[in-house]
């Protein structure tokens, strides 16, 4: 027979490392053509940080995003950066980028404001110019005040941008205090078929909602956020380290290298066939201290996918799995156990 | 021993000397510097490898280099540049059919093989059609859209 369950489950996760001071870095310089080249430390994993910290730029800047180059992931050429962990490189390095942008900016504006002869104060900035508030046909291209800067006016439009989260790493000696600078908070909904004969678990739908601040790329955050799904599923259901070793009731079991998976046939993550239906919901709640009202996506979109689908296996037919994965074996034999309860 | 063999590349004719126990990913990669298949598990399991043998997806670490003497090989790089983006590279990269990029070059030269044999598909048969191509990021739900709206301009096109 098969039976149908639904499961909840949320979670909240930092944007910076937790207990940490969290300092972080950026160089960022316009060249007197006006594109601009940031170096920065945060490494780029496929998670998008070099996407987001060039829009971040490109935003501050009022230039084109393909004008910014990104160089990172590289000790070599970058400033120092505290790691590249706790989904914090938007909240921190987007931070790190802004305050080295409001440098270049001010750089800009002085050089336009001596070359109009005009206060600072008189002038604002949009897409591609420099301007005169009262008189917004007096402007003058981002790229032209670019070369003012380097060769009339001789002050460089290059900011060093260092950013440190403003309440962490002041915990005391019990470690009471302020650990994160803030958190994004996620939540998945799984609905999940169980069949009581073979134990097998068929999740039909996920829907994950995620507010992680101001979404600053939502189509590569959805992917993101479709992508944690899956894995979560993976964990929930597939996905075992040592798939092979003996279990015993009780005892913590023995990690046996030997029965280690060692290939992706013995390690089976989720296929195109594997998947369900996922719906997907951001929801912005921006957050003040973030750049552009951002907070963290990246490692939270995962956790709460495995959970929900155990919680709708529970909710299904009433076996509660406290190993993962929740393989076959082990639901029919939480079956069998429950049954054996109420004849008894 | 080396032996020289002759085939043809993205359309180009090729001549190389190899070693009979050269993988064709390993010729790819390492002699030719094309990198769009990548060496992931290198042993037939994720597909990241994937290219066209003769119009087929083959996982190119399976394939051993002299027999594609006389043989017909593409690879992504063949299948379109930044001027001119294939209709699946196109909407891979509008519908974010990517995350890190990975296995994406394998996963389009799959899709590519697929569309090819099944030009007008049902999602799941896409799903099938893209099973072989393990991807750790996306969760598969854009490359699968990609395929479908890839497909659709395709027949439109026709």
């Amino acid at each position: 027979m098969k039976r149908r369950g639904h499961g909840v489950a949320g979670c909240i996760y930092t944007a910076t490392v937790p207990g940490a001071p969290n300092p972080e870095a950026a160089n960022v310089q316009m060249n007197d053509d006006g594109s601009v080249q940031i170096q920065i430390g945060g490494v780029e994993i496929g998670q998008g940080c070099r996407t987001v910290i060039c829009q971040i730029a490109a935003e501050a800047l009022c230039i084109p995003f393909e004008k910014v180059r990104v160089y990172n992931s590289d000790t070599g050429v970058t400033p120092f950066d505290m790691l590249t962990a706790s989904s914090r490189q938007t909240f921190v390095g987007g931070n790190a980028v802004l305050l080295a942008c409001e440098q270049i900016k001010k750089v800009l504006f002085d050089s336009t404001a001596k070359k109009f002869e005009v206060p600072v104060e008189a002038l604002d900035i949009k897409p591609g110019f420099i301007y005169i508030k009262d008189h917004p046909e007096a402007c003058l291209p981002i790229e032209v005040a670019a070369i003012l800067s380097y060769y009339v006016f001789r002050q460089l439009p290059i900011g060093v941008g260092q950013f440190y989260p403003f309440n962490t790493g002041q915990l005391d000696e019990n470690m009471q205090g302020i650990p994160c600078a803030t958190y994004s908070y996620q939540a998945t909904i799984a609905d999940v078929e169980v069949d009581t004969e073979t134990g097998v678990v068929d999740v039909l739908k996920i829907y994950t909602a995620l507010d992680c601040g101001r979404a600053i790329n939502p189509l590569l955050l959805q992917g993101q956020m479709e992508g944690g799904a899956i894995m979560g599923l993976g964990w929930a259901l597939r996905e075992d380290s040592y798939p092979l070793m003996t279990r015993v009731e009780g005892v913590h079991p023995e990690f046996d290298p030997a029965t280690r998976p060692t290939s992706f046939a013995d390690y089976p993550i989720a296929t195109a066939m594997d998947i369900p239906d996922i719906e997907t919901a951001i929801v912005e709640v921006l957050q003040e201290e973030g750049p552009y009202g951002a907070k963290s996506a990246g490692e939270i979109v995962h956790n709460s996918a495995a959970p929900a689908i155990i919680n709708a296996i529970y909710n299904a037919v009433g076996v509660r799995i406290w190993d993962l994965p929740a393989s076959p074996d082990k639901i029919l034999k939480g079956l069998k156990e429950k049954q054996q309860l109420e004849i008894a | 021993m080396k032996t020289t063999i002759c085939f043809r590349l993205n359309g180009e004719e090729m001549e190389i000397a190899v070693e009979p126990n050269l993988t064709l990913l390993d010729m790819l990669r390492e002699r030719l510097h094309i990198t769009s298949p990548k060496k992931s598990c290198d042993e037939g399991d994720c597909g990241a490898c994937t290219v066209l043998l003769n119009g087929k997806a083959v996982n190119s670490c399976l394939v051993l280099a002299l027999s594609v003497n006389g043989q017909e090989v593409m690879t992504l790089e063949g299948l379109g540049n930044a001027q001119n983006l294939h209709p699946l590279q196109k909407h891979f990269y509008e519908m974010g059919g990517s995350q890190c990029g990975y296995c994406t070059p394998g996963m389009i030269m799959a899709a590519k093989a697929f569309l090819d044999e099944n030009p007008n598909p049902t999602e799941e048969e896409v799903k099938e059609g893209l099973s072989g191509n393990l991807c750790r990021c996306t969760g598969y739900i854009k490359p699968i859209k990609a395929t479908l709206a890839a497909a659709k301009e395709i027949n439109e096109g026709k």
